[in-house]
């Protein structure tokens, strides 16, 4: 077997081989570009409803654990506290019986001389001192009403726009050690403007007026007494859970009238006590799609109204003055001592 | 044996092997593009079952806000409607409710059961009745009073909610149950001693 014996391919062979290459390439080509757009997609599909999942679960978080006094107290009785001051201002016990509950509870304790009802019905110096400080102390501002019966400053919901939402809540987690920040936060949801990608710009089923949603909130001084700034870079940090947000609005739970409401001061306490929030919000994902969703959040607390304990503890006062000097008086004494 | 290669002596592939080939090809090919398909599919089947998720839960969140009156009427109720929102018209959604209903006391301590001998014995060495005559029964007697104390308020303060959302067309189907709380009732404790 020589060289010259060899014969090499002839032209149409070679021809029909490239052709027949050319087809095959052309099929793995496409079968390719067609694998990856499907990845694309179903990424940019999946990415889209992670953004929307991730920024709703950002509201469940922080509106399940908004917080206020009220939710398990009442506004501290001013004239109650008050009370607490003129100490031996009656001396029957059936006239301080009309007083509160501690006061008359304290001198019935005394006068049936048993040992018990006295100390149940003592106040403390420092805790009088420390009603009357709050008392005269405490003052309405923009983030917080008024006092709780147990001397917490209660929060004062804010929502000034269908879609600006600031509120009081626990959700705060310290992200550095020994930070100087507790649990406590102002948390504020608003839109905001933005500047578009250059691919939201591209795409025309994209248009340019739209907005962010962003969560902002303020944790190093819960107490601050001014509502939130976004602004305000040094305190307030602001993070974007939703770009291209065409409309967003807020509506509150009135328990009353069993209804939603755009505005807080629609509802009872509105302004202290939010029980549920609904969630509207419209915007474009990255395709260009637009697309809407209505989501109803609501507290961790129980749906009760705390009562304030002092009518019914007036009336056991009452009760002490009048049957002063036996058992029960002092029992009374004891009670009224407690609850206040 | 040598045999002397000569061109013309080779033959291509037969039409069998060509055709084998060819299958082996078109499999491979099959099952790449079924993949790719199932990828969008699923895709498309989780974002489903966001939407059923999402609307199973304001539909809970709703009941547990304005929950429906609780009377004999509600319990065993069961009743199916459409979303009322034009974007939601394919998905309808059923809501049972039910009273709570905690088995009887004989069923849970059936151990218990203070008539059978072995259970009196188990009895009498028990918390706080030692040496006690016969304290084995009081205490079963005590133990099922406060039981159905707490089972009466339980029962009439807890119902139990279900809420399925399906999509009329696609049929797929998402559940929610939990527990709500009927606040026109109070806990009310009889237990006399």
């Amino acid at each position: 077997m020589s060289a010259s014996d060899q014969k090499g391919f002839t032209l149409l062979e070679i021809l029909i081989a490239i052709v027949l290459l050319a087809f095959i390439t052309f099929g793995v080509v496409s079968i390719t570009e067609n694998a990856v757009n499907t990845k694309d997609r179903t990424t940019e599909t999946n990415q889209n409803n992670l953004q929307i999942e991730t920024a709703m679960s950002r509201f469940e978080w922080d509106f399940s654990q908004i917080y206020s006094p009220l939710y398990f107290s009442t506004i501290m009785n001013f004239q109650n506290a008050n009370n607490l001051g003129n100490q031996g201002g009656d001396n029957s016990g059936q006239q301080s019986g009309a007083d509160s509950g501690v006061n008359s509870g304290q001198q019935s304790g005394q006068q049936s001389g048993a040992q018990q009802g006295a100390q149940g019905g003592a106040v403390s110096p420092y805790l009088q001192q420390y009603y009357e400080q709050l008392v005269t102390r405490f003052e309405r501002n923009e983030h917080f009403s008024s006092v709780s019966k147990e001397g917490m400053p209660i929060p004062r919901f804010y929502a000034p726009e269908k879609n600006i939402f600031e509120f009081f809540t626990t959700s705060n987690r310290r992200k550095v050690e020994n930070q100087k920040q507790s649990h406590f936060s102002w948390v504020r949801y608003q839109l905001a403007n933005q500047e578009q990608t250059k691919e939201e710009e591209e795409n025309p089923a994209i248009p340019k007026s739209l907005k962010s949603l962003v969560r902002y909130t303020s944790s190093d001084d819960p107490y601050n007494d001014k509502r939130i700034d976004p602004e305000d870079i040094e305190r307030v940090k602001g993070a974007v859970l939703l770009r291209n947000v065409e409309s967003l609005e807020f509506q509150y739970w009135n328990f009353q009238r069993r209804k939603w409401e755009t505005a807080l001061r629609n509802i009872p306490q509105g302004e202290n006590i939010v029980r549920g929030i609904k969630v509207m919000i419209t915007w474009y994902d990255s395709t260009g799609n637009k697309r809407s969703s209505a989501r109803i959040f609501r507290t961790h607390w129980p749906m009760v109204s705390p009562v304030d304990q002092a009518t019914t503890t007036i009336q056991s006062g009452a009760q002490a003055g009048v049957q002063a000097g036996d058992n029960s008086g002092a029992q009374a004494g004891l009670n009224g001592g407690f609850v206040q | 044996m040598a045999r002397k290669i000569n061109i013309k002596n080779q033959s291509g592939f037969s039409l069998i092997e060509v055709m084998i080939a060819i299958t082996l090809f078109a499999f491979f090919v099959t099952a790449y593009l079924t993949s790719q398909g199932y990828n969008v599919q699923d895709s498309q089947l989780s974002e489903e079952q966001l939407m059923l998720q999402q609307l199973a839960e304001r539909k809970i969140n709703e009941i547990v806000l304005d929950p429906p009156k609780f009377t004999n009427a509600t319990q065993d109720m069961k009743e199916t409607k459409t979303f009322e929102e034009s974007d939601l018209k394919n998905y309808e959604y059923t809501l049972e409710m039910k009273r709570l209903t905690i088995p009887d006391f004989a069923q849970l301590f059936a151990q218990k059961d203070a008539t059978t001998e072995e259970a009196k014995d188990s009895y009498e060495g028990d918390y706080f009745t030692e040496g006690a005559q016969g304290g084995g029964q009081r205490n079963a007697a005590v133990e099922k009073m406060i039981f159905e104390e707490l089972r009466k308020n339980i029962e009439k303060i807890l119902w139990q909610v279900r809420i399925t959302i399906t999509n009329k067309e696609t049929k797929y189907s998402f559940t929610l149950s939990t527990f709500i709380t009927n606040y026109n009732e109070k806990v009310q404790l009889n237990v006399g001693f």
